[in-house]
């Protein structure tokens, strides 16, 4: 997992997975990255074969996150099996998604 | 070193530790060897989502001691579907039919939703200790297999691989892998059914797993009615609305007509398997007709004991599946467990229902006992003792000693019959004798009104009453006997002479006017036993009869030894015990004794 900062964003990109063993380290360390500076926070899904139920909570976590400090999240060119599973669960609908 | 363990049982069992680190990697593994069986990446990718979410719950929600235990992951491929049964011991979950999204803005709670949309079947089965997770996902895997079986090109003879050594090898064990299945399947069914009872959900949870490992479709279950000799729908696997009534028409036992007779009544009769299939399709008018299911399946009829304890019936719709005998045998032993337990589950409720009706009829025994007399009157040299033994709870024998103007009436009854019925009416003795007391120093007369008065009742019920009332008349020291059809009253003087009195007439309830001659024997220095048939009936182990020489030898000793009333009641009790030698006394006894002690 990387971590970039340009301006008032932040990408994390290089996932992998998303799942039970892994979440919890993800949004801990993408919280602990974001500065005062930082409005956009983009997660690279471009490399991530795998999100679980647990991936999707750590990805809702950190939404609320951005959200309460007035920024916004984004997933950036998540694979069709993220996105499937993104619809499939309807948070395609509160997340934005950006191809 | 990999933690993951192959148990070379199945196509693919997996055992791992309780332990999230290694979901990911079973269930990658199981990926592997459904991607090499030939399920394209879109429907891996669903079902690997879905067994993590189901191993992760295995390993999160697991009880300390059920962390000790391996998850295990069973994954059998068949022609048009893959199942995943994954084993966990956690306290069970709460499984919804239909699981649904939690808030959008929720961290968590997604995991059974996505576990029932990413495979196409999805059954929770609670245990004690382990429950498992079946999970299905159809994929016809046949094409695949057979691409592989059979090469382009090159000819295959069908007849020389079933004789190659290897092939057969392999075909058993296919053999013991699908037999395991379902031995075990009936083990853990045997194991819960005694843990919880086959209530209707337990039931129904059964059946449709049944289903599952048949490749079956739907099913009937019905039950025998005894009451009405009928089998009725207990359950039945078919939806609402689908043409099917709930429950289905009960099907009579004892049909009025005998040509095409639906196959769960076919079963039922003849005891056999009926099966039907597009050859020999179900008849016009069976209920199971009209329900659309037509195909093949077969009824079962369910015997204990040789009996009918109800017609399990299962079916595939497509009828062109014919149910190999592997299956056909695991309906029939599961049906046969169920029957067995349905069975004994109703003997232990018909042994509640009986230790209940003991209940009542102790209750019974306990007025009747009440309505002996509790103590017997005593007057200046007379000496009275009696005696009472029923041979069921409650009994028809009765004695009874009423003090009256100038003596006292004793008096000894036996109904015909034992138990309640008996019971009844030696109740309904009793309170005319206690309505009449003023007949008491007329015996025959009273012999007479009693007969009359209970005439109507006996004779309706064909049953019968024999008696002996005696009057002791302190004045005259005389006793004026009267009987009814009933053994002889004994006498015994100082010196051992016994006499009988055996005059009266024909027992209460036979003849409607019947009389009934008194006799009249003085009292001097005596000993008087009147008593019923279960003293001089009693029986040995050997069946041998007491008789009524026995009686009379004992109360002449008793004279002779001059006992008191009491102590001539104890000796014939204990003449009884050593006669019988714990043999249970076949009828109720009851006797009195009176002692006159001086002049």
């Amino acid at each position: 997992m990387k971590t970039n900062i340009q301006g008032t964003t932040l990408t994390v990109a290089g996932i992998a997975e998303l799942s039970a063993t892994s979440s919890t380290t993800f949004r801990d360390e993408t919280r602990a990255a974001l500065t005062a500076a930082v409005t956009t926070l983009d997660i690279d899904l471009s490399l991530t074969t795998f999100v679980d139920s647990s991936g999707l909570g750590s990805l809702i976590a950190l939404h609320k996150t951005m959200a309460g400090r007035g920024g916004a999240l984004r997933i950036i060119k998540p694979t069709p099996t993220v996105v499937q599973i993104l619809e499939l669960t309807r948070l395609h609908r509160i997340l934005e998604i950006v191809s | 070193m990999s933690l993951v363990q192959d148990i070379p049982i199945r196509p693919l069992s997996l055992g791992t530790p309780c332990e999230l680190g290694v979901v990911r990697e079973v269930c990658g593994r199981i990926r592997q060897f459904l991607a090499g069986c030939g399920m394209d990446a879109k429907e891996l990718g669903e079902l690997e989502l879905a067994l993590t979410e189901a191993g992760n719950n295995a390993v999160l929600y697991a009880k300390p001691e059920g962390r000790k235990l391996p998850v295990r992951y069973d994954v059998d491929v068949r022609g048009h579907h893959v199942e995943v049964r994954l084993f966990d011991h956690t306290p069970g979950f709460e499984f919804p039919e239909r699981a649904e999204l939690p808030d959008p803005e929720a961290e968590s709670g997604r995991g059974l939703f996505l576990i029932q949309s990413l495979t196409d079947e999805a059954i929770y089965l609670r245990g004690r200790g382990e429950n498992c997770l079946v999970l299905r996902k159809n994929w016809d895997f046949s094409r695949a297999v057979a691409a592989r079986e059979e090469p382009k090109g090159s000819e295959v003879d069908r007849s020389q691989n079933v004789e190659d050594p290897a092939r057969t090898l392999e075909l058993m064990t296919e053999e013991l892998a699908s037999s395991f299945e379902s031995l075990s399947a009936i083990f853990r069914f045997s194991a819960e059914v005694s843990a919880s009872g086959n209530s209707p959900e337990f039931t129904r949870r059964w059946l449709n797993e049944l289903l599952l490992i048949t490749e079956s479709d739907w099913f009937v279950l019905r039950m025998v009615d005894p009451r009405a000799s009928m089998l009725r729908d207990v359950m039945h696997s078919f939806p609402d609305g689908a043409g099917a009534p709930t429950p289905l028409e009960p099907l009579f036992l004892t049909p009025t007509w005998r040509s095409s007779l639906p196959i769960e009544l076919k079963a039922a009769i003849g005891r056999n398997d009926v099966p039907f299939d597009p050859g020999a399709p179900l008849g016009f008018q069976d209920p199971l007709a009209a329900c659309g299911v037509a195909g093949t399946g077969f009824a079962h009829p369910m015997v204990v004991n040789d009996s009918l304890v109800g017609v399990l019936t299962v079916g595939r719709r497509d009828g062109t599946r014919a149910f190999q005998s592997g299956h056909a045998s695991v309906i029939q032993t599961f049906a046969d467990f169920f029957a067995i337990q349905t069975r004994s589950q109703q003997m232990q409720e018909e042994r509640v229902q009986s230790m209940l009706t003991l209940r009542d009829l102790e209750i019974a025994a306990t007025i009747q006992r009440s309505l002996l007399p509790e103590k017997l009157p005593s007057a200046p040299g007379i000496d009275l003792a009696g005696f009472y033994r029923s041979a069921r709870v409650i009994g028809g024998d009765y004695y009874d000693v009423i003090p009256v103007e100038g003596g006292a009436l004793l008096l000894v009854a036996d109904v015909m019959g034992k138990g309640l019925p008996a019971a009844l009416f030696a109740m309904m003795f009793r309170s005319l004798v206690r309505a009449r007391t003023d007949l008491a120093s007329r015996p025959g007369e009273f012999l007479a009104w009693l007969n009359t008065n209970l005439f109507r009742e006996l004779d309706r019920a064909g049953m019968f009453i024999t008696a002996q009332l005696a009057f002791c008349d302190v004045g005259r020291k005389e006793i004026r006997v009267a009987g009814a059809g009933h053994p002889p009253l004994l006498l015994a003087g100082d010196q051992g002479d016994v006499r009988e009195t055996a005059s009266g007439g024909p027992p209460i309830g036979i003849l409607e006017a019947s009389a009934f001659p008194e006799d009249v024997v003085v009292w001097k220095n005596s000993r008087l036993l009147m008593f019923t048939d279960g003293l001089i009936e009693a029986r040995d182990p050997v069946g041998g009869l007491l008789g009524l020489e026995a009686a009379k030898g004992e109360l002449a000793a008793a004279a002779r030894g001059g006992l008191s009333g009491g102590e001539t009641r104890d000796a014939l009790s204990s003449l009884l015990v050593r006669f019988e030698k714990g043999t249970a006394p076949a009828d109720d006894t009851a006797f009195i004794v009176m002692v006159t002690t001086h002049e």
